[in-house]
């Protein structure tokens, strides 16, 4: 042991010092109510639910170009037709959802990484693959999504997609993505005026809980296909990697998983409500006066109506417009992380293209796909908007065995492995959604 | 040599060239994992056609290994079933897909491949995993899309295979491998390991750090930011974690400790060696972002009658472990511990061995309060070109020294240390 020098002040001293420097009892724990959020999760749960904010925030910013066609066009077609689904869907998402997060709470890995060391090198790729193919479609719902909200504006697409997506480009690459990043999140929070719509579009609520309770299945390829898109948009395959990933990044342990446990299930449900909300006021407004089919954003921008007046168009774009920029600059730079990484390649933005060439370039690439293909002059959009989120929910199925086996597994999860009720549940809403996707299928190919 | 990719699958042959199983895996001695040139095959796992079950093969009983397959230097074997042993690696299940660390070029891959290299000599037959194959070209051998791996070739930036004795693997996650020794990693500088820590799992970055030695891990410490740290040192027994947190200089283990639960901080002080947790504990008192929260106990102290020889000889050690040596703090005695004057290591140099202190401290010095906030510290420092500050209480009495690294600290935007955030890893 080495001899130590150092100093002790005496108590007396130290005494004086704190009474001098004012910060007595009270003020430190107001020191600690008010810590920065990164420190949310050591703060006791009552805390938690005051500051709840954020966690319901982005989750109802979740809700993306392709989701908000999606809702609006169920419930102009179908009317409260499909409402029975979202409660189906809310509970396999919370499902999912918390499955991923516990996997990233136990094992501090995300869920591609779990998916290589568990099952290899081929079916990491697999996963990759339709991780790329989904992630891509989602890319350009996210431009299409642009050109609809600057439709809305008057302004033709082709115009105005390139600079924006010259702008994220830029934003993405210089790092300055996350200080808009809040700006376009306050945007999209336009859709919660669904919720004041659908109240003042005077619904009846008699059906609307009949619909909730009682599931109506229609075996018509559009109707199924209607489903599967309802399906894939609300349990989006980048969603899991993303919250898996989240819980990673913030350093959530099993210690205080508790908290994010509850956060992630309490998002899912309020972004969920939304999202019901969003069928509910299309069905009261376009559906019973008979505009079954929502083909422009024009369309679905009617059911803001009730609220907004001639104000609708713009509310509706406005909102459109955050929603499409927020994912449109996270999404191609979580999918060339995803799938640079699985390859084993240096990743990062702020490495330049001589660095980083392949990261750099699916990044680009991913960009300027979604633009050209929202680019194309009298593309329905808003058809495309559906058609992605149709793929997205054929892709599913892939995704949620290798989640379902990962946090089953002893192995990696040890004793915090999903039960067997766990398991049963989350096994039947695989094989629901499977379902669901291969009836589509099949009906299509037999119509 | 072949790799491993390239073995499986192929024909185990008798000496009279009969195929009598494929090859399906290799076994390694998990106390071989850390040879420097690399572990030794101790056998192999076959299986042949007409049994479902794998069995095993000791590798005395293998004459030549190559991607043609292998061949035995008996007409007899045992079919002898495999099983998974304790202390045992099997290679597809716990070296390929997983991540490592090249300690060389300071990063951490992900194992596409693995190379095997029958060692050099006539008399002897062994094989040894030579290295690991991090390319994308291995990863597409894996995948047997032969012509592709073919047609990529290795970038400049990234050598295809790194060589055992340059890498370290993860005992996490691997039955028995839990006391791995990485010694390798203490070629590296404790920035580059915190970095690595950063990258990998909570688990893989506490159990880094609770194999390194107790400076170095301390060191390493230091550098990771306040959120990961605390990950790890949940996840170290309390004595190892406590040990670890005795080497933190004063001022770093009062901002781990205060980051931490009570009951946590409280039984990690109770492990922790008296002297270093009364300091702990003295610092914890002061607010957050206050110059006495900031501030290190560890100095330099000297008394005015001394000669510059008594405060070279009596301080050598303490000249090898302070933070900072450059000021010396002259006080009247150790229980009043009034400050009377600063004097400097240039000092030190410059005067007579038989010079008093007294003769030729600077009286006239700045200090801070401990009250008084990181930032006006900070501010201070940059104005007057100190390297650090003495903190006093109203009486004059000496408390410690906040050095400008720590006080800078402060100045920088929160998170400004973080790279861009790893979305998928």
């Amino acid at each position: 042991m080495e001899p130590k020098h150092r100093h002790s002040p005496s108590a007396e001293a130290i005494a004086e010092e704190e009474q001098a420097s004012g910060a007595g009892p009270i003020a430190r724990l107001l020191g600690r109510m008010f810590r920065p959020l990164h420190r949310l999760k050591r703060l006791p749960f009552w805390a938690y639910l005051v500051v709840l904010g954020p966690g319901v925030v982005s989750a109802a910013a979740g809700n993306d170009a392709g989701g908000i066609a999606t809702y609006a066009q169920s419930g102009a077609t179908y009317g409260y037709g499909l409402l029975w689904a979202m409660v189906v869907v809310t509970i396999c998402l919370v499902l999912v959802q918390e499955m991923c997060a516990r996997m990233g709470a136990v094992t501090g890995k995300g869920l591609s990484d779990l998916i290589r060391e568990q099952f290899g090198a081929s079916w990491a790729m697999l996963a990759v693959l339709v991780l790329l193919i989904a992630n891509a479609g989602v890319t350009i719902s996210e431009f299409v999504g642009i050109a609809a909200a600057a439709d809305l504006f008057g302004i033709p697409g082709w115009l105005a997609v390139p600079p924006i997506a010259l702008v994220v480009w830029w934003l993405v690459t210089s790092g300055s993505y996350r200080t808009v990043e809040k700006v376009f999140m306050l945007m999209s929070l336009v859709f919660f005026t669904y919720i004041i719509a659908a109240f003042l579009a005077k619904p009846d609520w008699g059906q609307v809980g009949t619909a909730i309770v009682q599931p109506k299945i229609d075996l018509a390829p559009v109707a199924l296909q209607a489903l599967v898109a309802l399906i894939g948009t609300t349990i989006t395959p980048y969603m899991q990697l993303f919250v898996q990933s989240t819980v990673v990044e913030k350093g959530v342990t099993l210690s205080d998983y508790k908290y994010t446990r509850f956060d992630t299930v309490f998002g899912v449900i309020i972004a969920n409500i939304v999202s019901a909300f969003i069928i509910i006021a299309t069905a009261a407004t376009l559906f019973v006066h008979g505009s079954t089919n929502v083909n422009s954003a024009a369309d679905a921008a009617k059911a803001l109506e009730p609220v907004a007046g001639q104000g609708a168009t713009i509310l509706f774009g406005l909102g459109l417009f955050g929603a499409s920029m927020l994912a449109a600059g996270v999404l191609p730079l979580a999918t060339a992380f995803s799938v640079t990484e699985a390859l084993g390649f240096e990743k990062g933005v702020n490495l330049s293209f001589r660095e980083a060439p392949v990261f750099m370039g699916l990044f680009t690439v991913l960009l300027v796909l979604g633009a050209l293909v929202a680019m194309i002059p009298g593309l329905p959009l808003f058809a495309v908007l559906i058609g992605v989120q149709i793929l997205n929910g054929a892709l599913l199925p892939i995704l949620l065995i290798f989640i379902v086996r990962l946090a089953s597994n002893r192995d990696i999860m040890g004793q915090y492995a999903i039960g067997p009720v766990y398991r049963v549940l989350a096994w039947g809403a695989v094989v629901l959604i499977t379902i669901a996707v291969l009836l589509m299928f099949g009906t299509s190919l037999f119509h | 040599m072949p790799y491993l990719s390239q073995l499986i699958g192929k024909p185990i042959r008798n000496r009279a060239g009969n195929s009598v199983a494929r090859l399906r895996d290799v076994v390694i001695d998990l106390a071989q994992v850390e040879a420097e040139d690399g572990p030794a095959i101790k056998g192999l796992v076959a299986r042949t056609a007409r049994r479902k079950a794998p069995f095993y093969l000791p590798v005395e009983q293998v004459d030549t290994l190559t991607d043609e397959g292998a061949m035995l230097n008996s007409a007899k074997f045992d079919l002898e079933p495999f099983e998974r042993r304790e202390g045992e690696m099997v290679v597809t299940k716990d070296l390929w897909d997983r991540q490592i660390i090249d300690v060389r070029q300071r990063r951490v891959l992900r194992v596409n491949d693995v190379l095997i290299e029958q060692t050099p000599g006539n008399k002897t037959r062994e094989w040894r995993i030579a290295g690991v194959d991090v390319s994308l070209a291995g990863l597409a051998r894996r995948l047997k899309l032969g012509k592709l791996a073919g047609m990529i070739r290795p970038g400049a930036s990234q050598p295809p295979v790194v060589n055992w004795r340059d890498l370290d693997i993860f005992g996490t996650s691997m039955a028995g491998g839990v006391g791995l020794k990485h010694d390798k990693l203490a070629r590296m500088h404790p920035v580059e390991i915190a970095r690595i820590t950063d990258a990998v799992s909570y688990h893989q970055g506490a159990e880094i750090i609770s194999a390194l030695d107790d400076t170095l891990a301390a060191d390493t410490l230091e550098e990771i930011d306040a959120d990961r740290q605390i990950d790890i040192v949940m996840q170290m027994p309390d004595e190892r974690a406590a040990d670890i947190i005795e080497e933190m200089a004063p001022d770093e283990a009062t901002d781990l400790m205060s980051e931490l639960s009570d009951e946590k901080a409280g039984a990690l002080l109770e492990e922790m060696d008296d002297e270093e947790a009364e300091d702990v504990r003295q610092l914890l008192r002061y607010p957050e972002h206050t110059a006495g929260r900031a501030m290190t106990t560890d100095f330099v102290s000297v008394r005015p009658s001394m000669t510059v020889a008594e405060v070279i000889d009596q301080n050598k050690q303490h000249f090898l472990t302070a933070d900072l040596i450059y000021y010396m703090y002259v006080t009247d005695s150790e229980e009043s511990n009034q400050l009377l004057g600063v004097i400097t290591v240039r000092d030190l140099l410059l005067n007579e061995r038989d010079v008093k202190v007294a003769d030729f401290m600077v009286t006239e010095f700045l200090s801070v309060r401990p009250g008084e906030h990181e930032r006006e510290v900070a501010r201070k420092m940059a104005e007057y070109n100190l390297l650090a500050l003495p903190v006093v209480t109203r009486n004059n009495e000496m408390l410690g020294v906040i050095t400008v690294d720590d006080a800078l600290d402060s100045l920088l935007p929160e998170g400004w240390k973080k790279r861009i955030p790893r979305i998928f890893s």
